[in-house]
């Protein structure tokens, strides 16, 4: 006889009615209690990320540690210039972007990653567009950025500027892969003493420009040894890889698998060997050259190289 | 009997000087006269209290709001801070000042909410410099100059894509507008269109990474009155992953649209260069490294060093 009791009895449990920031900003002497505005600070990237509307940005004001977090929607997340903005990750990730991979566009700018016992600095499995820009990520010990995607309807892309990737010793320093095409950028960075400097999987495509790729195991390399169609292409230019183990490398196996690496206006000095390309089971591994390129007292140089013209 | 003259009220308003170097922060107020250590809240505000020729600093990381320029002014965000502009309707900043005035721009982030609208608009004045800043989500332009000449350096112009179809960088929408564009070391990446260079407008485009769009560079001349040049030189920049590299498009009459290439990396496009209509042009130093594109869409018209 109480059929309708349950409705009635139903305790509305509302959530606080605060809007949403355009600008959160956080601060050493934050609280997340607070409404993380730039009056009004939180302590912690995450608190901040759940009082910001989507599209908006997130600062941090002071030089401090803000601990890792998950980012779910397009925002930017940035350091003040002239702050160190800190993550130290004791496990897992410092940053996941873990987003909507057709429409969200996440920006991480003057931000310092470092790997304390952390496996990844920047961990990408889903986003449209992941800028990297002004950043510090080193000592993690699987991936300095693992742009590692699903995809969407539209191919994802990741871009690298201004950026040091540093002794990830053991580690990628950035990869690349999504089996639905991955567009990469990385412009005036620094990749050294990581165990790979860059690796670019199975429908990757990215440019290197103004690069130094050095103190590597490998500098950079293209590996398509995935299930078979699945290229992958890497463009250098104006790039110094130097005191590798092995410079540049293409690796290439299986039917219709292709790694093709591109060098143009590269310095090669000091590698144990400078280039390997490296076809097996029908895949098709090569490097090509605009012929301008400067190999300097190499253990080997490796080539020749299919010679590519200007236009 | 009285005759009512001298009841009478004047409302003077307060005599302040207006400031060579206003300021804004944080912590400011609007009611303050704006200077260094009485600081306003927002740029607008301290528009109004500088002198033609002074400039207006941010002191702390801030939102600022959205403003006009109207007079030849500095706009900077001081070193180790960030000033941000959030748009979410209008534009950015708006420059609408006399013919002859000059405007600076420098370490500001502004942010669009998507709608069309634009960063940064040049609507009148003689120069307008964008320096080390970072411009995202407007769903027109991130900066668009409709007179006179723009430059921007070492900026980030990223993602004028969403919702909206954005283009990077625009100079010039109409047949008068006698626009002239450089850019140098700076990313433009995840617009529509990079660069869109229209009627009577020059480029010069050098040192930048340009990516991930529909277009990279589109040069295009369509007034159909007259020999309606639109120009682009670009130089040691990279061109990639977009639909089509660089674009000229000249439509209508006798209008030429011209591409010079040097010394540029065009990889990975669908088509690295294309063409359309008869007197559309591009132009190389035979210096260019095309490589991975789908199509390069040479041969290009040569022209040669001196």
């Amino acid at each position: 006889m109480f059929r309708r009791a349950a409705p009635l009895l139903m305790l509305l449990i509302a959530p606080a009615a605060f809007a949403l920031n355009n600008r959160s900003a956080v601060s050493v002497n934050g609280n997340d209690l607070n409404p993380c505005t730039v009056a009004s600070p939180c302590r912690s990237f995450g608190a901040a990320i759940a009082q910001t509307n989507p599209g908006g940005e997130i600062i941090a004001l002071d030089s401090a540690g803000y601990g890792p977090f998950t980012i779910g929607m397009a925002v930017t997340i940035s350091g003040v210039p002239g702050v160190h903005a800190a993550i130290t990750a004791t496990s897992g990730s410092a940053i996941t972007v873990n987003a909507n991979p057709e429409f969200d566009y996440v920006v991480l700018r003057n931000l310092v990653l470092i790997g304390a016992g952390g496996t990844i600095g920047i961990n990408d499995p889903a986003a449209r567009e992941l800028r990297v820009l002004g950043c510090l990520i080193r000592g993690f010990t699987g991936y300095g950025i693992n742009a590692n995607l699903v995809g969407g309807a539209n191919p994802p892309g990741l871009s690298v500027a201004q950026t040091a990737i540093l002794d990830n010793s053991g580690a990628v320093g950035i990869y690349l892969r999504c089996q639905l095409g991955i567009k990469g950028t990385v412009t005036d960075s620094l990749l050294q003493g990581n165990a790979v400097g860059v690796h670019g999987d199975s429908n990757a495509q990215f440019a290197i420009v103004n690069t130094n790729i050095s103190g590597n195991g490998t500098g950079a390399e293209v590996v398509s040894t995935f299930g078979s169609t699945f290229p992958v292409r890497m463009i250098l230019e104006n790039c110094t890889i130097v005191h590798n183990a092995l410079g540049l490398y293409a690796n290439a196996s299986g039917s219709g698998n292709v790694a093709t690496a591109v060098m143009s206006q590269l310095v090669l000095a000091y590698n144990t060997t400078a280039t390997d390309q490296t076809s097996a089971n029908s895949g098709i591994a090569e490097i090509r050259s605009f012929n301008n390129n400067r190999f300097v007292a190499n253990g080997a140089d490796g080539g020749p190289f299919l010679s590519v013209g200007f236009q | 009997m009285f005759k009512p003259v001298a009841l009478v009220f004047l409302i003077a308003p307060a005599a302040f000087a207006l400031n060579n170097r206003s300021a804004v922060s944080v912590n400011g107020n609007d009611v303050n006269p704006c200077t260094p250590a009485s600081p306003c809240r927002s740029f607008g505000a301290a528009i109004a209290q500088t002198n033609p020729g002074g400039e207006i600093i941010a002191l702390d990381s801030a939102g600022y709001g959205p403003f006009t320029v109207t007079s030849s002014f500095t706009i900077s965000g001081a070193p180790g801070v960030h000033a941000a502009i959030t748009a979410t309707s209008g534009n950015g900043i708006t420059i609408n000042a006399a013919a002859t005035d000059r405007v600076s721009l420098r370490n500001l982030v502004l942010i669009g909410g998507g709608a069309l609208t634009d960063g940064i608009l040049h609507v009148q004045g003689a120069e307008v410099r964008v320096v080390n800043c970072l411009i995202r989500g407007f769903g027109h332009a991130g900066i668009e100059s409709r007179t006179g000449r723009m430059t921007v350096d070492r900026s980030a112009i990223f993602d004028q894509a969403a919702p909206a179809i954005g283009i990077g960088i625009l100079a010039g929408s109409n047949a008068t507008d006698l626009v002239e564009l450089s850019i140098s070391n700076s990313l433009i990446e995840g617009n529509d269109t990079g660069v869109l260079v229209n009627d009577r407008a020059t480029a010069m485009v050098t040192a930048c990474t340009i990516s991930g769009g529909e277009s990279g560079v589109q040069v295009w001349s369509q007034d159909g009155v007259g020999a309606v040049p639109a120009r682009a030189t670009v130089e040691s920049s990279t061109i990639s992953y977009n639909s089509f590299g660089v674009v000229a498009i000249a439509s209508g009459g006798d209008n030429t649209a011209r591409i010079y290439l040097s010394q540029d990396e065009v990889s990975c496009n669908s088509l690295g260069a294309s063409k359309n209509g008869g007197l559309a042009a591009i132009y190389s130093f035979n210096n260019n490294r095309f490589t991975e594109n789908a199509s390069d869409g040479g041969p290009f018209a040569p022209i040669a060093f001196q």
